[in-house]
Formats: structure tokens, sequence, C-alpha cells
């Protein structure tokens, strides 16, 4: 028995060397020459990062600074909600601010995801010779919010240079009145409603292309409606257009970008130029979508996105080059 | 029965009495002999005896002795003998083998070792050789030709199966009565149930509450380990090549002193992984690596049996994806789980005296299982693992198991048993609620065994839980066995079954950006009404044993725990009782026996509740054949195992509250196999084929749209047709 045993642990080794086969290593083509850039809006997306294309400089601000942004034009009287942290807002149809408002009966609204100044969630609650209609409204900043979740709100005044908003808790404690500076050198002042005003939170107008925000886009062709909150570039609303094509993207001259059509629509970019691919387990970016942007400077410049990923595997990093034209 | 009287040996006052079965002759070890002495002027002297490896007791005294034998696999023997001492060689008595039952032991929820027949419960028994003819490695390629049962793949969770129509979270999954802990997404990976040390497979459909308590409201799986050598040495090897990229090897070695013995095994299994279609980097079929181990030692002391068992289990799942290719990078997102087990337990039998038995088992088992995420340049070659929450994650369980049973044979008509089972579980991972998590349930439990006349036998059961997390409900058992005939049983059951909350469900915390779920510790535990009725008919037939058993049986379950979205304004998940679901279904398993030749076919048709059908229940039916001949001139085992699975229809709801049909397509499976032995068996070797159909995917219809799309159309069922090679070697050496 011996003799015959002896070739057991032979065969065991052979069964034990078996293991997994080395991987094959790629090679990368020569880079070309245009400019790589990767911003950070972090894993969880908290960031929002303004871009100039111009000078290659981005500034960075937090998501959830703000729950409303006010036009900041001399006539500009019209607000957005913040979408990307979830606030939505519901009129009341009453303009009594002390009465007690039930949540139970809002319907609640959200701005489109054009960022379309005439269709926001909370309406013409002015016009133009600046006759607000005082009318209540509820807001909501979702249950993920760090303040308080629900509270009342009311546009008091707006003026060619300034905007008066009330707003409290829904008991009608922390009742506040809040004013707001509007600035000629941006297109909106943001407003935090526990925090006030924010003294700067956009780049001026002519110093940024386009934003990497998370927001909320409304799928209204499903039933029931879905809001979801996406992750992507939404364009300055100053001065800055944008087209697109699969044209390759080295070889996308400026007369050739001149051909395309320009739309000036904020969320044209959008958040689709990445999908996330089940098999391969991530967010993969669609390199073949090239984009031409006509900066707020007039210049024309191509570029596509090539990556959501940093160095260390961290989604929320977007990456992408670009080429003057 | 054939009674040889042969010599005695005489050794100063002691005398030998050999017991060996009538079909080879060879020596029964470990044979339980209530022996009875029969003074002429004395009182009758109990005594209890266990037969050693050579088949061999020893009694002080010559006389007369009443000799009982109850052994499953054997007819009863009673019979009171002379024993003289003046006699040289030992009494020898041989025990008859009954054909119907060879090797059909059942343990899981009896009294004591009871054969197929002879239990209550509709049992089904896998045994060693049908797992080496099927090349079975793990439970789950064992369970893929069984009826009733049916297994769902995904490549990186794993494999669960289904039982009666009810999802392996309520399936309770058992190594020798012990529970098999580390459920991801509440099912037990079947492919991390290795069968290199497991002598046979007990299936009982039907809950099993009274007697293991929670998840096994759907059943119980039992593997029965293999204990150790009845020969003075023993050393095996095992290896196994399957053409898919499968190379497995194990070994052990048993050593046995008088009544001690002691069995070190160990093995590796490497599968290399297998992709269906394109994929080349990212394999449908993940690569898998499992190291395992057991020990195994035992020793007998007067009239009681303990043994002492330590089991390790390792593995190293790799989920590698394609590579993302950007004009200034290439890389892939892997991740690697490991997966890790080990269990250490000591097992106790004592026999009280003729009428009494005490078991006790004492566990600690361990459940570790990592998720590592990397971000690999395949470039450079190089990796840094992924900074995200869901990319790194380690969950940690362990169970403490303390578990006595005592049972008491008033007389041949009436049994008790009553036991106590503990069960102290901890849980640790950034998913739970505090990160650690525990439940603490006890439980006394008893059932009786009653027969009533010579036909009627009658078995009712209560278990009593206290629960530290949940509100544990009264578990009621009833089973029933009739013997219209000698050959013909009928035998039925109601059981109440329950599912405890899991400590996911009590106290999951979850919540981030994109998630609000959490546990619900208000849950109560999920229930069950099961009730069964089966036949039992056995005959001969031109020279063939024959079975029939027809059965039925109807599941109702209710307070089912589920996700469920309980405040929309805060998009809030929690885990309530919210669901109630019923399976129902009919089965006949046949079974043709001779000698060299054995046939088992079945039927079974299996439906699940669901609102939306016209008749409350779609129903899926399922067919199998196996076979086993043996060539005689040149002793070659030919075995064939077919499985047929129906087409499975749903009907489910999509986010627009349609309706729409669903259909898993029907398909079909055989494994075929030949094994001879060499060298006085020695050697075994098994060539065999897997999947002849050459099935992969199946067809699945009906998915329904949304936000995220991508609703598979194909599902991943097998690997494709493939070859194997087992060849086994075991040596014995026997003083």
């Amino acid at each position: 028995m011996k003799r015959t045993a002896l070739f057991l642990p032979v065969l065991a080794l052979i069964f034990f060397a078996a293991c997994e086969k080395e991987e094959k290593a790629y090679t990368l083509p020569a880079p070309g020459n245009a400019v790589v850039e990767q911003i950070n809006m972090g894993s969880d997306y908290s960031k929002v990062i303004f871009y100039n294309l111009n000078d290659e400089t981005f500034s960075i601000e937090e998501l959830a600074d703000w729950d409303l942004a006010l036009e900041s034009t001399t006539d500009g009287y019209r607000a957005l909600i913040n979408g990307g942290t979830g606030v939505q807002v519901a009129p009341m149809g009453d303009t009594s601010f002390n009465a007690l408002y039930d949540i139970d009966n809002a319907t609640w609204k959200w701005d489109p995801p054009s960022f379309l100044i005439d269709s926001t969630a909370i309406g013409e609650w002015s016009n133009n010779k600046f006759i607000t209609t005082r009318e209540v409204y509820l807001l909501d900043r979702s249950v993920n919010s760090s303040f308080e979740q629900y509270k009342k709100l009311q546009l008091l005044e707006v003026t060619d240079t300034y905007y008066l908003i009330r707003t409290a808790s829904l008991d009608g404690s922390n009742d506040q009145v809040i004013r707001i500076n509007k600035d000629p050198n941006v297109s909106y002042v943001y407003v935090h409603l526990e925090n006030g005003p924010l003294a700067k939170y956009e780049p001026r107008k002519e110093e940024w292309d386009f934003m990497f925000t998370r927001y909320r886009y409304v799928y209204y062709d499903m039933t029931p409606i879905i809001p979801y909150e996406v992750n992507g570039v939404v364009l300055n609303a100053h001065n800055v257009s944008a087209a697109e094509t699969r044209m390759a993207f080295d070889s996308i001259t400026l007369e050739e970008a001149m051909k395309l059509n320009f739309t000036s629509r904020r969320d044209f970019i959008g958040f689709d130029w990445k999908y996330y691919d089940f098999d391969k387990e991530a967010y993969i970016t669609d390199i073949g979508r090239v984009l031409l942007i006509r900066s707020h400077s007039g210049i024309y410049f191509k570029l596509r996105f090539i990556d959501f990923y940093d160095a260390d595997g961290v989604k929320g990093a977007p990456t992408f080059e670009f080429q003057r034209l | 029965m054939i009674l040889t009287l042969c010599f005695f040996q005489q050794v100063q006052g002691q005398y030998y009495i050999l017991f060996t079965s009538s079909k080879d002759g060879k020596a029964i070890p470990d044979l339980s002999v209530h022996m009875t002495f029969l003074p002429v002027k004395a009182a009758p002297v109990y005594g209890f005896y266990i037969t050693e490896n050579n088949g061999m007791i020893q009694v002080p005294d010559s006389g007369n002795y009443l000799i009982q034998i109850h052994y499953p696999g054997f007819k009863t023997f009673q019979d009171t003998m002379h024993v003289n001492h003046t006699r040289p060689r030992p009494l020898s008595v041989r025990l008859k083998e009954l054909e119907y039952d060879l090797g059909e032991a059942v343990i899981t929820g009896e009294f004591e070792i009871k054969t197929r027949d002879q239990s209550l419960n509709k049992v089904r028994i896998i045994d060693r050789k049908r797992i080496e003819y099927q090349g079975a490695v793990n439970l789950k390629d064992l369970l893929s030709n069984e009826l009733n049962i049916r297994l769902n793949t995904d490549p990186e969770l794993g494999t669960g199966l289904s039982l009666q129509g009810i999802s392996g979270q309520n399936i309770k999954i058992l190594i020798d009565g012990v529970p098999v802990i580390g459920r991801t997404d509440g099912t037990i990976d079947l492919s991390q149930i290795n069968l290199a040390n497991i002598e046979r497979v007990e299936i009982i459909e039907g809950p099993m509450s009274v007697m293991y308590g929670s998840d096994a409201l759907g059943g119980v799986i039992n593997l029965i380990t293999k204990k150790g050598t009845s020969h003075t040495t023993e050393i095996g090897a095992n290896s196994y090549v399957e053409s898919n990229g499968t190379y497995n090897f194990d070994g052990r070695i048993g050593l046995r002193k008088k009544s001690a013995h002691l069995q070190v095994s160990g093995g590796r299994n490497f599968f290399e992984g297998r992709g269906i279609g394109e994929d080349i980097r990212s394999k449908t079929w993940k690569p898998r690596q499992q190291y395992f181990g057991d020990i195994n030692a035992g020793f007998k002391y007067k009239n009681s049996l303990h043994r002492f068992q330590s089991s390790f289990f390792w593995e190293k799942l790799t989920n590698k994806s394609e590579p993302v290719f950007t004009p200034y990078a290439v890389y892939a997102r892997d991740s690697y789980y490991y997966t890790q087990r080990i269990s250490n337990g000591i097992f106790s039998d004592f026999r009280i005296n003729s009428k009494s038995t005490f078991n006790s088992i004492i566990n600690y088992s361990t459940y570790r299982r990592v998720k590592a995420s990397y971000r690999k340049d395949l470039v450079r070659l190089s990796q840094v693992p992924i900074n995200e929450i869901d990319a790194q994650d380690t969950a940690k369980f362990s169970l403490w198991l303390f578990r006595g049973i005592y049972t008491h044979r008033f007389n041949k008509k009436l049994s008790l048993q009553s036991g106590y089972d503990i069960n102290l579980e901890r849980g640790e991972g950034e998913r739970l609620e505090g990160f650690k998590q525990e439940i603490e349930d006890y439980a006394l439990f008893s059932s009786a065994e009653w027969s009533i006349g010579t036909r009627l036998t009658l078995k009712p059961g209560l278990r009593f839980i206290y629960n530290s997390r949940y509100g544990a409900p009264l578990v009621p058992a009833f089973n029933l066995k009739y013997d219209i005939t000698s050959w013909f049983h009928v035998r039925a059951s109601y059981a109440r079954g329950f599912r405890a909350p899991s400590l996911k469900e009590l106290s999951l915390f979850f919540v981030d950006v994109n998630h609000n779920i959490q546990g619900n510790t208000d849950l109560k535990a999920e229930q069950s009404d099961n009730f069964n009725v089966s036949f039992s008919m056995l005959g001969k037939w031109n020279g063939w044993s024959v079975k029939l058993e027809p059965s039925i049986f109807r599941n109702n379950l209710y307070d089912m725990i589920n996700l469920a979205v309980v405040d929309p304004n805060q998009q809030l998940y929690k885990y309530i009782n919210i669901e109630s679901f019923s399976t129902q279904g009919t089965a006949i398993n046949t079974e043709f026996r001779r000698e060299g030749v054995s046939i088992a076919a079945g039927y079974a048709i299996t439906g699940r509740y669901n609102p939306y059908a016209s008749s409350h229940f779609v129903y899926s039916p399922e067919y199998r054949l196996n076979a086993t001949y043996t060539i005689p001139r040149i002793s070659v085992d030919v075995s064939v195992f077919y499985k047929f699975t129906g087409q499975t229809p749903g009907f489910a709801v999509d986010e627009n509250q349609q309706v729409f049909q669903t259909m898993v397509q029907s398909y079909q499976t055989m494994d075929a196999s030949a094994s001879k032995s060499f060298w006085k068996r020695r050697i075994t070797a098994v060539i065999g084929a897997k999947n002849l159909f050459n099935i992969t995917n199946i067809n699945y219809s009906g998915t329904a749209g949304g936000v995220h799309t991508g609703g598979a159309s194909t599902l991943p069922i097998n690997q494709g047709r493939t070859f194997f090679v087992n060849l086994r070697f075991n040596f014995i050496q026997m003083k």
C-alpha cells in the first residue's frame, strides 16, 4: 500500500496547481491634442461644478446650499426649486400665511427638466409689473434633508433690486422674512430658507459655460409620472448653445460644426451621455456622442465624455476631452 | 433467518457473539444489540451492546440470552439462544437483509434510525452511489435531477432552490442536524455545499418546524456526513475533472482503534469559469475556488457514543467585468466574494437503558462573506480598491446551537420524544442597524409516536418557542401512517411551519441619497399550514421489486414578509407582513429493482398561487427518469439521469398597473455515466457526460417597462454539454 499510495500526493499536487489564467494587457493609442479634464461631483453627487471652456477653470459649490434660485435680472421675478435635492412645492390657493395647512392635501409640483423659466413649479407668483399673488406655497425638501422637511413660503415683494420672501414652519414657528438682493452679474441668486441668501453661488454670467449638477428629470410618459433625480450637464442660460453629432471626434472642424443646428435648451447635453451597463456593472459613457458648444464668448468647442469614474474607481467623476475649433 | 452455531472463543470467562449479514457474510459493525441474560434461579439481567468493527460483542456469562436487534436494512431479529462457554468459536448470528430498503436508513426527524418505509414522514433519500454516478460535486448538481425541486441560479449570488413551489428561504439545510448558516438574500448558495464528505442526503417535504424550528416551513434537506472508517486504517482520495474547467481533488485518512476513530479529510475544488456567448473576460458562470476540510473524531464509552466534528469551508468567487474602453484608459471593475464557514460541534448519544436514549448537539458555527471590488487598469495590470459604499462589504453571522432530545420507548406501541433547542444568533454588517444584531431563540418540543393496533401509527407533535426579537407562534404537527396491508401504506400529515424574520428584515438600516429601506422590529413570523397525503405500494412482479408512491400536497402561507412602500412621501420602504401564498400539487414516483438494475421514474405537477390567473394557480409539470444497469460480464455500472421541466407560466403587474403574462420555457436535461472498479475496488473510475442536450439559456418572455429597463429575455440555466472523469482511490488496511 505504501508504494501505491505515494502517487496520491503527486496527483494532489497536479490538481492543486490548477489556477486562474493570467490577464492580458491592452495597448493604448497615442494621445491627441484635446484637453482632457476630470471633475469630481463626489460619489454622492453633492457638488455642483461650473466649468469655463475658455480658460479651463471651474468652481465648486455644494448642491444642498440652496432651496430656491431667483431670477437676478432687473425685470426678473421667477423662481426655480432645487430639484437635485428633491425639493418640490405645492401651491395652496390661499394667501393666509398664518393658516394651518395639511401636507396630505398638497398637490406637489416640479420644475421642468429643461429649466424653462416660464414653466416652473412655483409658476407666476408675480408678474412683469411686480404685482405678487401672495399665494402661500408648501415646500418639501424631502426626508433626506438635514433641515426641517416642510416649510411654508410666500413672496411678499419683488423689485428690480431685491426679493422679500416669508417663510415659516408648518406650525407657524420660525417665522421670518428674508431679503435677497439681485446681482446683475449673474443669472440667478440663491437662497436657503434657514441660512438666508448666498453671497455667491454661480459664477458671473460671462465666466462659465455649463455646470455639472444633480437635477430632477420627469418621465411624463409613464403612468404614474415618475420624477427622477439625475446627474448631468446643464448649459449656462446666458449666451451658450450646443449641438451634437456622431461624426468622429478627430475629424470635426469648425466648418462642419457651423452646419449643425444649435439650441440654447439648457438640458440639451443632459444626463444620457452615460448609461448603466448591467453586464459591466458600471456607467459607460457614450464616446460616440460629440457635443459642439458655442461658449459664452462666442468661441466654438467640440467636446465628448470619456469616463465617469476616477482613478480609484469611484463614480461621480466625469472625464471629458474638448478642443477649440 | 439463518442461525449458525459455531465454536466459542473461550477467554477467561468472556464469550463472543459474531453478527454478520446473510447476503455477503460480512461483519456488521456499530450494531445495537439488546441482550437480556436469563439465569435459571435469578432475575433477568438486561445489557445493551454495540458491536465492534469486527462485528463482535462479548458477554461475561454463559447461559441463555434473549437477543433483540432492530436495525435499518435488516429484518428485525429476536430469539433466545444458549451461549455455552465450552465452544471455541464465537456464536454466529446472521441477519437477513431487506430487499426494498437496502441502505435506505432515515435519521432526519426520527426518534431513532428507521427505514424509509417505517418513517411517518415523506422522505427522499439520495445515497452515496447516486452522488458518484451523477458526478455531483455539490448540492446544486445533485438536486438538479429531483422532482418538485427547482433551482434558480444567479451567477453572482449562487444557486437557490424551491421545494413544492416554496422558495429557498423557507427550506432548512442541515449537516448532521446542524443548520447551515449564512444566507444571501434569504437563500443558501447550494454550490457551496460540497458533497465530498457526504454519505447521503435526506429530503423531507413539508414543514419540519416542530423538530427544527424556523426556516423549515417548506421542508428540510439534511446531509449526513461520513462518520469514520470501520477499518484500522483507510486512506482515500478522489479526483474529478470536467471539461468546463473543473479540477477537484479531495483526500481523507481514517484511523480506528477499538472503539475510537479519527478521520481527517480535505480538498480543493477549482472551476475556471465559463462564458456563454461573446463575453470573454466576464464569465456568465463565475470562476470559483473552494478549500474545505473536516476532522471527525469519536469514541464509545460504555453505553454512549461521542463525536467531535470540525468543518471548514472557504470560497473565492471571481466576478470580472468586461473592459471599459476610453481613449486614454482601458479598465474593468472586478469584484471578489470570499465566503468562509467554520463549524465545530460535539455530538453525543447516550443509551440510558433499553428504553431511553438522549442525544445532544453543541455546535458553534460562523459565517463570513466579504465583498472586495477593485478598479483594474488593464494597461498597467494594476488594481486599486474602489472606495464606494457598495463596493466593499463584510457580513458576519455566528450561531450557537444547543440541542437535546430525550426519547423514551414505553413499549412497542408508544414512544415519546422531548427536546430543547437553543439558537443564539449574532449578525454584523454595515446594513444592519447599529451594525450588530442578535436573536435568541429558546424552544421546547415534544412528539409522540403511538401505534394503535397493528396498522395505525399516529405522531402528534408540538413546539413552544420564546424568541427575543419577534412573536413566535405555537407550532403543531400531526402525522399518520396506516398500513392497509403489509405492502400498502398510506401517510397523511398536517404541520404548521414558520419562518422567523431574519436579522436583515428586523434590523436593516439602508438609508442614503437613493435608498430609504428599513427593517421592522414589529414583524411577525411567516406561517404556513401544510397538508400532505401519500400512498406507498410495494410489490414483486416477474422478479422485479416494484414501488409505487402517489402523493398530493397543499401549502398555505400567510403573513409573508416583503418590502413595501409604507410612506410614499418619504419613499420609505419597510419589511412588513403583507402577503399570502399557496402551492398545491401532485406527484407519482415509481421504482423498479432487480439484481443489477434499478429504475426510478416520476411525474410531478406543482401549482403556485397567482391572483391574476383564472384559476388562481399556475401549474408547471416535471418528469424524471433515472436508471442504473450493471453490465454483468465486465462489471460496469451504467447510469442515466433525465429530467424534463415544463414551462412555467405566470402573471405580473407592471408599473402602469397592467397585468402581463410571463413564461419561462420548458427544458430537459440528461446526464449519463459509466462506473467500474478495479484492483479489488481500490480504484473506481466514473466517466460521464452532463447536460447531453446542451441546454444553456432558456427563453423568458414578458418583461415590464420602467425607468431602468434591461430585463433579460433569456435565463442562464446550464453551462452546456460537459464531460467528466472521476477517479476514486480507497486503500484499506485492516488488522
